[in-house]
């Protein structure tokens, strides 16, 4: 079958009511879900997992694929508002987004957010049916020691956007890498820094860091400040969801290369939507005239961030399709939910099943669509919630935390490790110690030190120079190193 | 001088956090350590530079040092909405902090407040135990 009378049959069973219905539902549901802090994609599935028995293919694909990309647009709007990243995913989103929120611009950042999302989407499902063909030999040129100098990009990028002293933000970045390794050794499966505690030993868990980092210690500088939440109240502002919308495509360069970002990393398996978030933000630093403006409520880091999350589910499939092999911790999930429908990943997926391929391309691209639209029509409402009276938002938020604290995995500690991050969190920001640094450092550790350990497994120490793509790859990171680290210290006084 | 005093005590906490790491990870099997130990000499010589490169007091450092015993509050309510979490669980014990905070800070009407809570608690007793079935673990478990 070819790729456009297969996209077309796939669009035929797509246009159905009872599809679009079935559409509506997941979305509805994954915006609620991507709404709790702590909650994301792979509860949303789980959840819904048992109620999809009996249900024809298409229509399933509709509810979980609908639920899984709205729960990511869910998490965003409480990143932008609250300061509280829904999800590891939205991690990026915090460093503008929330400060829009405090300018007074949150109507702006959620219909940038909603747009940028839409327009990832369907850019990266473009692309995804474009690059079925030459999908599989890219994936197969790329192993740990590249990975590993992506990982170690994202550090070096982490210093082109730290405010302030660079000491500090390398201290932070150390302090999270610190943090990350708590637990077993990925490799040797050897206990570290547990002090006999059986959580420990589990390890940190990152979404509880980021909930303690980011809101809790955010409640804390509340309390203290007695100010409200915005410096402005949202919705009097001269920003609107329009003017967010408008930004997308006035930024469409952004957009189209963020875009690519998410799904060159969905490809890849492994990597998640995470580091992707953090990726697309880093870029977009790396590129802007500007530089200086992120951090500071700047809308070009949402669109980034958002863009790229929105094309990497689409990217996401394709390993998760083709090889049976996961991109991500949400695509392991659905990679369960097809084995329970029946659908068998492999080769075959891409040629003989190449019709099921294009219906979850379609599904991707209405789920965008259509969480937009609700995203747009909702996002002025929800815009109002930060100009609540900073006494009522400080006990609901920090509930929410508590919530979202427990909710990930059922434990009491993490509720306490997450208020102890959150008093971490408002000392760092206190003493000018980048938090996002921090967050950063303790994504990537796990990716480096799994990478490194393989690579030297596999080629021995010198193993960054016996492939081609890790040397242009390694080359390409000491240009942009350089450039960054060039260009910020002529920005510095 | 607070400011500056504050600071370098926070990155004496840190150095302190980096030397036991240090003095862990010398423990720790070759490959266990391969990135850990270089970590942490590296954290310790940054924060050994830092602290004696802190010089300026920030105008923001300035405002921040004022608010130290509001700091101490804050801090103060967090362990209490700990304990009491730990103690009744969180649907109660959120709604129960949620009620005090508001009649005590906001001068909220009683009725108002306990509205409030009451909801909050019954949102997330059926998220947590009713919807995603979660089995309680607090230390205490007086109830739920």
């Amino acid at each position: 079958m070819d790729i456009f009378s297969a996209a077309l049959s796939a669009l035929n069973l797509v246009l159905t009511i009872e599809i679009f219905f079935m559409l509506l539902i997941g979305i509805c549901y994954g915006i609620f879900i991507g709404l709790m802090p702590g909650l994301g994609g792979i509860v949303a599935i789980a959840l819904l997992l048992p109620f999809t028995i009996g249900f024809d293919i298409t229509a399933t694909l509709a509810l979980l694929l609908g639920a899984h990309i709205a729960t990511i647009w869910g998490g965003s709007v409480t990143s932008i508002l609250f300061n509280v990243p829904g999800s590891a995913k939205s991690l990026a989103l915090v460093f503008d987004g929330h400060p829009m929120t405090k300018k007074g611009e949150a109507s702006r950042a959620l219909g940038a957010s909603a747009m940028a999302a839409l327009l990832g989407g369907i850019i990266g499902a473009i692309f995804l049916a474009l690059s079925i063909p030459i999908i599989r030999p890219v994936m197969l040129s790329i192993g740990p020691s590249e990975y590993l100098v992506l990982a170690l990009w994202g550090l070096t990028i982490i210093a082109t956007f730290s405010e302030g002293s660079m000491l500090k933000g390398a201290i932070a970045t150390c302090l999270g890498m610190m943090i990350a390794f708590i637990g077993m050794d990925p490799i040797t499966g050897t206990p570290r820094f547990w002090f006999d505690s059986i959580y420990l030993m589990d390890g940190i868990y990152f979404p509880i860091a980021m909930i303690g980092m980011f809101a809790i210690s955010e409640m804390i500088k509340l309390y203290i400040k007695k100010g409200s939440f915005i410096e402005r109240v949202a919705g009097q502002e001269d920003s609107s969801v329009l003017t967010g919308c408008m930004d997308a495509f006035k930024h469409w360069w952004l957009v189209i290369r963020s875009s690519l970002l998410g799904l060159w990393i969905g490809v890849l398996p492994g990597i998640g939507a995470s580091v992707g978030g953090i990726a697309a933000y880093a870029q977009a630093v790396q590129t802007s005239k500007d530089p200086d403006k992120f951090g500071k409520g700047a809308v070009e880091g949402v669109i980034a961030p958002d863009a790229t999350l929105g094309a990497n589910e689409g990217g996401g499939l394709l390993p998760t399709l083709a090889f049976g092999i996961p991109g991500g911790e949400s695509m392991a999930i659905l990679l369960v939910a097809f084995l329970n429908m029946g659908i068998v990943p492999g080769p075959q997926m891409l040629t003989t099943d190449l019709d099921l391929v294009f219906v979850m391309v379609w599904i991707i691209v209405f789920a965008n669509l259509f969480t937009t639209l609700l995203g747009l029509i909702i996002s002025p409402k929800l815009a109002k919630l930060p100009g609540i009276n900073p006494n009522i938002m400080i006990p609901m938020v920090l509930s929410v935390c508590i919530f979202g604290a427990y909710a990930t995995r059922g434990y009491f500690l993490d509720v306490a490790v997450a208020f102890l991050f959150g008093i971490l969190g408002y000392y760092m920001d206190k003493f000018n110690f980048s938090r996002a640094n921090f967050v950063i450092g303790m994504v990537l550790a796990d990716m480096i030190e799994r990478n490194l350990h393989i690579s030297i497994g596999l080629d021995g120490s010198l193993f960054i120079f016996n492939k081609p793509v890790s040397i242009a790859m390694l080359c390409l990171l000491v240009i942009t190193t350089f450039l960054s680290l060039n260009r910020k210290k002529k920005n510095t006084p | 001088m607070k400011a500056k005093s504050n600071e370098i005590i926070f990155t004496a906490l840190v150095l302190i956090f980096c030397l036991i790491y240090l003095l862990m990870s010398l423990k720790l099997g070759p490959n266990a350590r391969l990135i850990p130990m270089p970590l942490a000499l590296l954290s310790l010589a940054l924060c050994v530079l830092l602290i004696i490169n802190t010089q300026d007091i920030h105008k923001e450092d300035k405002e921040h040092a004022a608010n130290g015993k509001r700091e101490i509050n804050a801090i103060l309510s967090l362990g209490i909405l700990l304990m009491m979490v730990g103690f009744i669980g969180p649907a109660i014990g959120c709604g129960l902090f949620i009620f005090l905070y508001l009649t005590l800070k906001q001068r909220m009407l009683v009725i108002k407040a306990l509205s409030i809570s009451v909801v909050t608690s019954f949102m997330i007793y059926l998220i947590l135990y009713r919807f995603l079935q979660l089995s309680p673990d607090f230390p205490f478990q007086m109830l739920l």
